[in-house]
């Protein structure tokens, strides 16, 4: 141990205190070292830095406390004025109080430090993870650097143990390690959302992953129970779903094969409305603006995949399908509205084949600035029908249908100024051959997605093009007000800007501050838009609502509404005014989200 | 017919004063941008800018001739709930996306993009502050341990230079920025894979678990009305054209 020789007085709150000899030698290491790397965020002598220490500077720690050269102290530390330090001073957690002279360097770890006016560094000021309190009053001769950020360290013995990575930057290198890695769990969470058919449908059950070469295999083996109207044990309430799938490749190029085996409950249009908004509806006002129906059975599929989020996948299988009653699950504010009637399926087993292909170049898939976004969907449907159940038309019966459908959802997102921006969506689907379309197969151009200024599947006028019904209104209500179209066009277009409110006080116009409450500022979008469309039945040409296999009634019957709105991100409040039709009058409503 | 008037009308007037006030000069002043090079980068008619705002926001620096674009994220959790839910235990995560548009004759498109993500986590047992970046290929950066949460916040508006292609000789350009500041507990690993991947496409295709529809809409909403855990900031620079040669960062 080498004496305590190189201080003329020790201060008295000094908890430990180790000094020791050091001559010029010391002095020339540390004067060799005293040229730090000038981090990013560097101001100037003493101010603070922010960032992780680099490596050299804690390496310096590390070597100055654990050579055994410098005086190492830990604790609140005082030098008082008229005192020397003949050595370089190291302090551990502090506070260093500096009145006095130091003639080599002091290093401060995980301390604050106070110079006094009479305080003089000879050599360089290193504080880590501390403030220096008097930067201008003390003299500093040497480099001088603030480090505002901590060491993790820990003595042992009299060595000092710099840890190399903090727990946050351990945590993250670990959930990145099981990103790429093999993993297994239980699944409990909601099916895709809440309705009057099932309730609150819940997933329960098994599914692991195993990754390897560029191989992934996912399985899952997922229970459906639904809590319908009662939490009860019993085969209405049971579903499952099970998934094999084997992908070779990575996100931006793969293929992928796989099996899937369902017992589900899907809906009719789910094109239209998103899970949350639907099941919110449902939940709080018992309004459910989708129909379902029940599949059972299996298929196989192959995917491929490519760059801008493009897809494309070919399925076959077989289903066997059923129709689904509509029950009576909690609704919060249901205003003495009963259930809407969910309306009866073909049912029947069907071979399917589908293919599908995706393509997606949106900025941002939320709140997309720029980009197209394609979904096209061709399904071939081979069913033997067991029990008819067309409710618009009385043309099926008992026997054979084979159908073909196609559907298109294209969107063109444009930004044509900083803050402003053109937006265009076409919607087409329907019958593309075949007999004619199973009913859960058919369309509609009705309700707030579609044409928000017209009540949602309320006939309008003789023929009503948002349903394509034939039926009184009375019937027309008894049967759910089904979804009856065997063709569909929806063009719609939108363009908006940005807008910013500051009713309190004076808002910074620099960004963008969606609800953010303590001001009271409401940033977001103004929307104007513009929605066109109508649905048609494929036959004879009859009364403007049938035509025939081949024709297009392009803007014949179709019905337009126009509105205005306020887009605030995660929820936005529109008014749209119908421009055709006997209905006039204007409808406000809200979205969850963009409208598209 | 009169209904249509008068939404035409309004509509007409809702126009009027939102283009009267978004393109107002100010308006683009109030942008933090600066550019220290001026014989690099020129922009179109817009004075120098002066920070003039307090509270979150986000501030965009022009890339010279020797230096990229960098962006600063300023006081990021001030106001709201976020250092009350983060003594709680649940970290502040912020997702940031930087874009380089091009100005077209019709259309604006984009150039370059990319994400990366800062973290903010309070050690309990501790009592320290731990920060980090997550770059854009994935590397967790430490951006230090403080003890005082006002250091942390210095920490988190630390400058960073994205990786984004240099913009071209003799086109207009400007940049967009955005960050998604939102609690995050980091406990929940799945809800980490949805957010650091950008909401909700892993839940769409099923693959994890985000949460319900009904749940996730719900807490989006309240959190939204009551200025809760969830912020959006939105920063763009102004035009600007970059008369000298270019060359790759």
């Amino acid at each position: 141990m080498t004496p305590d020789v190189s201080t003329m007085r020790v201060a008295p709150h000094r908890v430990c205190s180790r000094a020791r000899l050091v001559g010029t030698v010391v002095a020339m290491v540390l004067a060799a070292s005293t040229l730090w790397s000038v981090p990013a965020n560097a101001q100037g002598r003493g101010e603070p830095r922010y960032g992780a220490p680099p490596g050299d500077v804690r390496a310096r720690v590390r070597a100055i406390w654990n050579t055994g050269l410098a005086r190492t102290d830990t604790g609140r530390v005082t030098i008082v004025a008229g005192d020397t330090v003949v050595s370089t001073l190291a302090v551990l957690n502090g506070p260093l109080l500096l009145a006095g002279v130091v003639r080599g360097d002091v290093i401060a770890i995980n301390a604050d430090v106070r110079l006094d006016s009479t305080a003089w560094v000879q050599g360089a000021l290193l504080v880590v993870g501390g403030s220096v309190q008097g930067r201008t009053r003390g003299r500093v001769d040497g480099d001088f650097q603030v480090w505002r950020s901590a060491l993790d360290v820990e003595l042992r013995g009299d060595s000092l143990v710099v840890e190399e990575t903090t727990s946050l930057v351990d945590r993250l290198a670990e959930w990145r390690a099981r990103q790429r890695s093999n993993w297994r769990d239980v699944l409990v969470r909601s099916a895709h959302t809440y309705n009057r058919v099932e309730g609150l449908p819940i997933y329960v059950g098994p599914r692991f992953q195993v990754e390897g070469a560029g191989t992934r295999v996912t399985a899952e083996a997922i229970g459906i129970f639904r809590t319908g109207d009662r939490l009860s044990w019993e085969r209405e309430n049971l579903g499952h779903k099970l998934r094999l799938d084997v992908r070779r490749g990575d996100d931006r190029r793969y293929v992928a094969l796989g099996a899937r085996h369902v017992d589900e409950v899907d809906a009719v249009e789910s094109w239209a409305l998103r899970d949350a908004e639907t099941g919110l509806t449902s939940l709080l006002f018992a309004r459910d603006y989708r129909d379902y129906w029940n599949r059972f059975g299996g298929h196989g599929y192959i995917t491929a995949g490519g760059p801008h989020g493009a897809s494309l996948t070919l399925e076959a299988g077989r289903e066997q399908w059923d129709s689904r009653a509509a029950r009576d699950p909690l609704a919060l504010f249901p205003g003495g509205r009963p259930w809407r009637v969910n309306p009866d399926a073909l049912e029947g087993t069907a071979d399917l084949f589908t293919a599908r292909a995706v393509i997606d170049t949106r900025n941002d898939p939320e709140r997309p600035l720029d980009g197209w976004y394609v979904r096209a969907e061709y399904e071939r449907g081979d069913v033997r029908v067991s029990r008819g159940a067309d409710t618009t038309r009385l043309d099926l019966t008992l026997g054979g249908l084979v159908y073909g459908r196609f559907f298109l959802d294209a969107r063109r997102y444009n930004r044509v100024a900083p803050n402003t921006s053109v937006n265009l969506r076409v919607v087409a689907g329907g019958l593309a051959h075949g007999d004619g379309l199973p009913a859960q197969r058919r369309l509609s151009v009705s309700g707030v997605d579609a044409l928000p200024g017209y009540a949602f599947r309320r006939p309008l006028g003789t023929p009503d093009v948002g349903t394509c019904t034939r039926l009184g209104p009375a019937d027309f209500t008894a049967q759910g007000r089904p979804a009856g179209c065997d063709r569909i066009l929806l063009l719609q277009a939108e363009w908006a800007g940005d807008f910013r409110l500051g009713l309190f006080g004076r808002a910074p116009r620099n960004d963008d501050r969606r609800w953010y409450a303590d001001g009271l500022r409401a940033d977001g979008r103004w929307v104007v838009f513009v929605n066109s469309g109508r649905g048609w039945l494929v036959g004879p040409r009859d009364d403007g609502l049938s035509f025939p296999r081949g024709t297009t009634p392009l803007f014949r019957g179709f019905r337009t509404d126009v509105g205005v709105g306020l887009d605030f991100g995660a929820i936005g409040a529109y008014i749209a005014q119908p421009l055709t039709g006997d209905d006039a009058a204007p409808r406000a409503f809200v979205r969850l989200g963009r409208r598209f | 017919m009169r209904r249509v008037s008068l939404l035409w009308l309004a509509l007409g007037a809702l126009h009027g004063a939102i283009t009267r006030h978004a393109w107002r000069p100010e308006a683009s002043r109030a942008v933090a941008v600066t550019a220290s090079s001026p014989r690099v980068i020129s922009r179109a008619a817009v004075p120098q800018p002066e920070p003039v705002s307090t509270g979150p926001r986000l501030e965009i620096t022009l890339p010279t001739a020797t230096l990229p674009m960098s962006v600063r994220l300023r006081d990021a959790i001030d106001g709201g709930r976020f250092e009350e839910l983060l003594r709680s235990g649940f970290d502040v995560r912020v997702h940031l996306n930087a874009e380089l548009w091009k100005i077209g004759r019709v259309f604006n498109d984009i150039v370059a993009s990319t994400d990366w993500d800062l973290i903010l986590h309070f050690d309990q047992f501790d009592e320290v502050y731990d920060v980090a970046r997550i770059e854009p290929d994935g590397r967790v950066v430490p951006l230090g341990t403080y003890r005082r949460l006002a250091d942390a916040k210095q920490a988190m508006s630390l400058a960073f230079a994205p990786p984004l292609r240099r913009p071209a000789a003799g086109t207009r350009y400007y940049y967009a920025v955005r960050a998604d500041i939102e609690t995050l507990d980091l406990k929940d690993l799945d809800e980490l894979t949805r957010w650091l991947r950008g909401e909700l496409g892993p839940a769409v295709q099923g693959r994890k678990n985000p949460g319900t529809a009904v749940g996730r809409g719900v807490r989006t909403l309240v959190s939204r009305v009551m200025g809760g855990e969830v912020r959006r900031l939105e920063a763009r620079s102004p035009r600007f054209t970059v008369s000298g040669s270019s060359s790759q960062p």
